[in-house]
């Protein structure tokens, strides 16, 4: 073999090495995006005509998307021909205290819409509204007429300078389909 | 579910523009390359190359985080930055027919991720050293190859704050002999074959557990699995006379541990909606195949051909046909080849019709819905060679479902939400420097 070529063929073990070793140290376990996770969808019923009546109905998933399954999948049971007022609540219980992100949203009313629909008989309406004098679905109200069962589902959506009300518009944050009865 | 049922995409929208939202990938992609050859003696020489290649790959979701500010920055949901670097050296020998080649390869791969969790970052070593020897006697061609490799794999990941590094090592022969007769009658040959493969498992069928946003479906690796082994036979013959061309090739390969992403139902249910989920799952399967071309000049301008392949692929862990695998294919074409007119050279019209049957060997009830119906698309093709000074530029239009055919394929993992694309027209040029003086 010539000299010239052996002189390659060091340079090539070299840049061999380097590579290997430089890359070797490499332990990182990679960066993850700032975590905003919502694990939680809490609804407080009220009966209006007897305002003592309450009770919750919730959806959560405390580790998140995958993993264990949701620990809480409550169905919403109602009785016929009543008003109830109903509280929506986002949680994220993966961390310690529980961070209550509802806040978030209040606090960005203009750029959220919570949506209710259900295939029972049920009349849902938002009682609130945000700074251009459109719902925002924090808080409800439900009139329920004769009995029956159907589904009941809970979306919000982050519509950032969007928001019409219609709820077909933006990106979806929270769905959650709730197994209904009004008796 | 809902978006599965439905008939029309859930998310659709009437106003149609060209300008890119979310969601959608960003992807860059290098590579680079320096290959050496030295030649040892008139009849031995020295190869030696050096390759890298790093891939940056961005997923933008169409939700963005809940939070405004957050939101404004428009980051990737997701960023996967691989790096991939080889070294390879052979030493090829030849006298009297004899040809024998050997040498390493050295392969280093590194990953490095940020966003939302899917697979962890890694390092990756694969070094193995192979032989092969082929022999020419006068009608028949003999050839042998070995090879042995170990893979290590190191991988990293943050588990309640501390970083967890588990290393795996796999390591396996891979083997092949093979014959060839040529010309048993004139333009008859036949070649048989018989092989050893493996390959170690993937970072990602280890390690996959989350959300597959270009898919929207939930994706779970399994740590446990080994590496994947193959012994392969096949046999292939080929006639080549007369203005026929024929080629038939049969394919068996049996796998002690295949590894197949499979459908797991029910859907992952999360905060968000419930997911389409698919699990890795391994065990021994094996793939029969059969592929039949053949190719008859007509005239001298036309030539009609078929071209048809036959795949069985089949669960010998569940006594099932494995799910996800290719249905069979049929395709039935001709090309018209016009005389050449100055510069303007080899122009052809090719007409291909191509079926594809309904994948109907799996199981239906074990996916998210049950495989799409058969389907058949026409395409057409229209290309010549402009010879202009000393360059020949190659133009073809080509237009893909030519008839807009409505279908769907049993691989596209989209399948369960849309058709598949419609009519497509293409121009390409095909300009080669080289020949540019």
């Amino acid at each position: 073999m010539n000299t010239t070529f052996k002189k390659l063929l060091l340079g090539f073990t070299a840049l061999a090495l380097v590579t290997g070793f430089s890359a070797c140290k490499d332990d990182d376990p990679g960066v993850e995006n700032p975590e905003e996770l919502i694990t939680t969808l809490k609804l407080t019923f009220t009966d209006s005509a007897n305002t003592a009546n309450t009770f919750t109905v919730t959806f959560a998933d405390p580790d998140g998307p995958g993993g264990n399954t949701p620990t809480t999948y409550d169905s919403i049971a109602l009785q016929a021909n009543k008003t109830y007022l109903v509280t929506t609540q986002l949680l994220n219980e993966s961390v310690t205290p529980a961070e209550d992100i509802t806040l978030e949203v209040e606090e960005e009313k203009d750029d959220h819409l919570f949506g209710y629909s259900s295939t029972a008989n049920i009349n849902i309406s938002a009682t609130d509204v945000d700074n251009n004098n459109l719902p925002v679905g924090i808080t409800t109200k439900w009139k329920t007429t004769i009995a029956s069962v159907g589904n009941t589902t809970v979306v919000l959506k982050h519509q950032p300078g969007i928001k019409t009300g219609d709820i077909a518009l933006g990106e979806t944050d929270v769905e959650v389909v709730f197994y209904t009865a009004v008796q | 579910m809902q978006a599965i049922n439905s008939s029309t995409p859930f998310y659709t929208t009437n106003s149609h523009s060209y300008v890119i939202g979310r969601p959608y990938q960003q992807a860059v992609h290098y590579t680079g390359k320096v290959k050496m050859v030295y030649d040892v003696s008139e009849n031995s020489r020295l190869q030696i190359q050096y390759a890298i290649q790093n891939n940056r790959r961005q997923e933008y979701d169409r939700d963005k985080p809940l939070n405004d500010s957050l939101a404004a920055l428009n980051k990737p949901e997701f960023l996967f930055d691989l790096t991939t670097q080889t070294v390879d050296a052979v030493y090829e020998f030849n006298r009297k027919g004899l040809e024998i080649s050997g040498g390493v390869s050295v392969m280093y791969q590194s990953n490095y991720w940020q966003g939302r969790y899917f697979i962890p970052n890694f390092n990756a070593q694969n070094i193995g050293a192979f032989a092969i020897a082929e022999y020419n006697l006068k009608n028949v061609k003999l050839e042998a190859g070995l090879r042995y490799d170990v893979r290590f794999l190191e991988i990293s990941r943050l588990i309640k704050g501390k970083v967890i590094s588990p290393a795996y090592r796999y390591q396996n022969p891979s083997a092949n002999i093979g014959a060839t007769y040529k010309d048993l009658v004139p333009g008859l040959n036949i070649g048989l074959n018989a092989g050893l493969a493996w390959r170690p498992p993937t970072v990602s069928e280890l390690y996959s557990n989350g959300l597959h946003h270009g898919a929207a479906a939930f994706e779970i690796g399994d740590t446990s699995f080994t590496a994947e082994k193959a012994y392969t036979g096949s046999a292939v013959v080929t006639y080549q006379a007369n203005g026929i061309q024929l080629r038939v090739m049969g394919n068996y390969s049996y796998f002690d541990s295949y590894i197949n992403l499979e459908p797991v139902l029910p859907p992952t249910l999360t905060i968000a909606g419930a997911f389409p989920t698919f699990k890795y799952r391994q065990g021994a399967a094996s793939f029969t195949s059969v592929n039949v071309s053949l190719s008859v000049d007509a005239t001298k301008q036309l030539s009609l051909f078929t071209r048809n392949a036959l795949i069985w692929a089949y669960s010998h862990a569940t006594n099932q046909y494995l799910i996800g695998a290719p249905a069979h294919r049929f395709q039935l074409g001709a090309r018209y080849s016009f005389a050449d007119r100055k510069w303007f050279e080899k122009p052809y019209v090719e007409l291909v019709a191509a079926h594809t049957v309904r994948q109907y060997l799996v199981d239906e009830d074990a996916d998210y819905s049950a495989p799409p119906p058969g389907y058949t698309l026409l395409n057409l093709e229209v290309g010549f060679t402009a010879h202009i000074r000393n360059t020949h530029i190659g133009i073809t239009l080509a237009a893909a479902n030519l008839l807009n055919t409505k279908y769907r394929d049993y691989l596209d993992r989209f399948r369960y939400y849309t058709d598949a694309m419609g009519r497509n027209v293409s121009l390409k040029l095909n300009i080669p420097f080289g020949d540019i003086k």
